[in-house]
This record gives structure tokens, sequence and C-alpha cells, in this order.
């Protein structure tokens, strides 16, 4: 395995691409994705949040802090996420940032953020929208009154999404992120209800994942997508499937909804932890991270 | 042939098709089979290159279902290449 050194802190990274067929290719540049938490305020309260923050405060983001330590460990990202806590309580901070980590890390690097769907009517207007590969909207249920009640919170409706997706030039930035889980999405007719719902929404794009069993809730709840089987149903088109050995495996394809065709995709940790790093968190007071909850890397 | 090279040459590809015909469709299909073969000959294209390029080749047919998620437009440089990554995500693993 690889290993870099980023501060006082060694890291083991993935030099292999994942496989289709057992096959793995060497990878050269092998980096990490670097995980941004612009405050640890959320007014949502899911049962199966792996890192509950507070329901309310401020934050102590430092956008020239953030600025300081990217500009250092720009060799070894391959890609930017803006979280939470919930990005979307502070506009004028997501905007900065997204703006200053384009400026250091140029245009190739990815870029995202995850919403729970709070402020959804104002990202068409932030200035760096453009700059932005992808937003991701947490929904898990289909219907509006489950998905808020789940979400403990009175959760972006389809009316909003549907509208801030009109407004956005290109509509397939925009990402369902749906946890799959035993009442709610859970079966290849419950993906198929979904996407048909994404599709009406002109949401062009849904990402299905397992629950990490983070307490009693999610062990319950847990849904393996890797066990659902999509090929009986002729409406849904998997182009691939990788997995990269037993640590986890993903696949991707599209389905043919009445409204048009949308793209899907699903990964599934699997039975055992990969022994190298994948990402890195920048917290909202102002630390980094070797992956969540891990060590702060000293610069 | 860089990834990159690739993937501005698919789009363009994927851009001018017209999916209501299927004779367009063949003849992208044919154009983007040449390209293949001349890298795969010609020994010019990197390994992870090479490997995207037999994928889009495979799955063309599925890249036309979905076009307008990939297909450019003149003028918009960043959309463009934020088209193209999520073109190349969908023929190999990101991370």
């Amino acid at each position: 395995m690889h290993e870099i050194r980023i501060g006082d802190q060694a890291f083991a990274i993935k030099d292999y691409y994942c496989s289709r067929d057992d096959c793995y290719y060497p990878k050269e540049d092998g980096k990490l994705w670097l995980y941004v938490r612009l405050t640890d305020v959320c007014p949502a309260a899911c049962p199966f949040c792996v890192d509950p923050g507070r329901r309310s405060g401020t934050t102590a983001f430092d956008i020239r802090s953030y600025e300081r330590i990217l500009r250092r460990i720009r060799p070894h990202i391959y890609g930017v996420s803006f979280t939470g806590g919930e990005p979307m309580l502070t506009p004028e901070l997501l905007d900065e940032a997204i703006f200053v980590t384009s400026e250091i890390m140029g245009h190739e690097v990815e870029i995202d953020m995850v919403t729970n769907g709070t402020g959804l009517e104002i990202i068409p207007d932030l200035h760096s929208i453009g700059r932005l590969d992808s937003i991701h909207i947490s929904r898990h249920r289909t219907a509006d009154a489950e998905n808020s009640l789940l979400m403990g919170f009175k959760a972006a409706s389809l009316d909003s999404v549907r509208q801030m997706v009109s407004r956005l030039h290109d509509p397939g930035q925009a990402v369902f992120n749906c946890l799959l889980s035993r009442q709610g999405v859970h079966s290849a007719d419950t993906i198929a209800d979904y996407l048909e719902m994404a599709a009406e929404t002109g949401v062009l794009n849904s990402s299905f994942i397992a629950m990490i069993p983070v307490n009693e809730y999610c062990v319950r709840e847990r849904v393996d997508p890797a066990e659902i089987d999509l090929s009986l149903d002729p409406r849904f088109h998997v182009w691939n499937r990788f997995h990269d050995y037993d640590y986890c495996s993903c696949s991707s394809g599209d389905y043919q909804a009445r409204a048009g065709n949308v793209r899907f995709y699903y990964r599934s940790p699997g039975t055992r932890t990969a022994p190298y790093a994948r990402q890195m968190v920048y917290t909202s007071d102002n630390r980094l991270l070797k992956g969540f909850g891990g060590e702060e890397i000293i610069l | 042939m860089s990834l990159n090279g690739f993937l501005t040459y698919l789009q363009q590809l994927i851009t001018m098709v017209d999916d209501a015909d299927p004779r367009s469709v063949g003849y992208a299909r044919a154009a983007l089979k040449n390209t293949v073969e001349l890298a795969r000959l010609s020994g010019k294209a990197g390994g992870p290159a090479m490997r995207v390029m037999v994928r889009a080749l495979d799955q063309f047919d599925d890249i036309i279902r979905v076009r307008n998620q990939f297909a450019g437009e003149p003028g918009e440089f960043q959309e463009n290449e934020r088209k193209r990554r999520r073109l190349c995500a969908m023929l190999q693993p990101g991370c």
C-alpha cells in the first residue's frame, strides 16, 4: 500500500482501481477526499445520524484558517464535500468556502455539498453554484410527510425541490441521497417508486446507501443494497458493478421512469474495513482530522 | 490519448448525436469504435484511459439513453467539464 505523510500523520493510500472482475489495476496518484464541516448545527434529528450535532447555535468556522490548511494539503486531495451539520444554515460562508476551494484546487477537482434541504430556494442564487459538481439532498422517503417525520423536522417538500431544480442551469447537479431502510426504500419496487418520484421532481440522479450501524435503530433498519436484485425489472439498466475486495462494492445505472430516464448509484459497505485512509475532515472548529472522529493532524 | 482528451472527444460525440435517429447513433458508435481501435493499435493511450474507452464503447447505448446529462453546450466551459466528470464517474469508480 502506498503511504503519504501529511503533517505529523502517515496515511496508507489506496493504490489500485476498484475492479469488475477481481483484476485490480494499479493507480499511481492515490489521494484523499476532504469533508468540510462548515457547522455542527443541524435542525434535523434523523435517527440514523452518524454524528448528531447541535440543534441551534453559531459556528466557529474560520475561512482564513481553512484557506491556509487547504493550501498545505492541496496535493493530496481529489475532491471536497461541504457538509455539516447543515451547510445551508450559513449560505454566505458556504459560497465563500466554495470559491476559496475552487481558487486553490483549480477546476479539475470535484466539489459538492450535502444538504438536508434547508434554504433550498436560495441554492441557485449562490455565486459559486456553477462550480458545484453536485448538490446532494438528503431524502429517505418518497412522500413529503413521511420524510419529514423521519428526519425530525419540516424537510424540503417535493414542490420546493422541483422549483430549485428548475432554476439550475444544469439540472443534473441535483442528486437525492437515500439511506435504505426496512420501513422505507428497501426493494426493487420501492427503489422504482423512489426513482419515479425523483424523475417527476426533475432530480436526475439518486444515490442509495446502506446505513452505518451506529445505533440500535440502524442495526434494526439496515438494508444492504447489494442484496437487492434490480436485474429482474426491465426498467432498470445496471451499467456496472465494482468492488474493492470485500471492503465495499458499488454499482450504477439508469432507470426508465415515466417522466424520463434517471441515473442511480448505490454503495454497499463490505464485511471488512479497508486498510487504507479514504478521507480527511476539516471540522467546524478549524481542526484537520484523519477521517471522521479520527486523530487531529498537526501541520 | 489522455483520459481527459478522450472524455472531451466522447462528450463531443454524444452532443452531436440525434438520439431519435438510429443512423445517427450508429455513425457515432462507429466513430467511437474506430477511435478506440486506433488508440489500441497505436499504443498511444495509457491503461486507465484505455479501460474507460472500452467501457464507453460497451456502454454506448446506455450513455445515449441519458445523453442530456452529459452533452455539452458551446461556451459553457465549467458546465461541460462538470458533465465530463459525471460521464467519467459512470464509466469508472471515482474512489
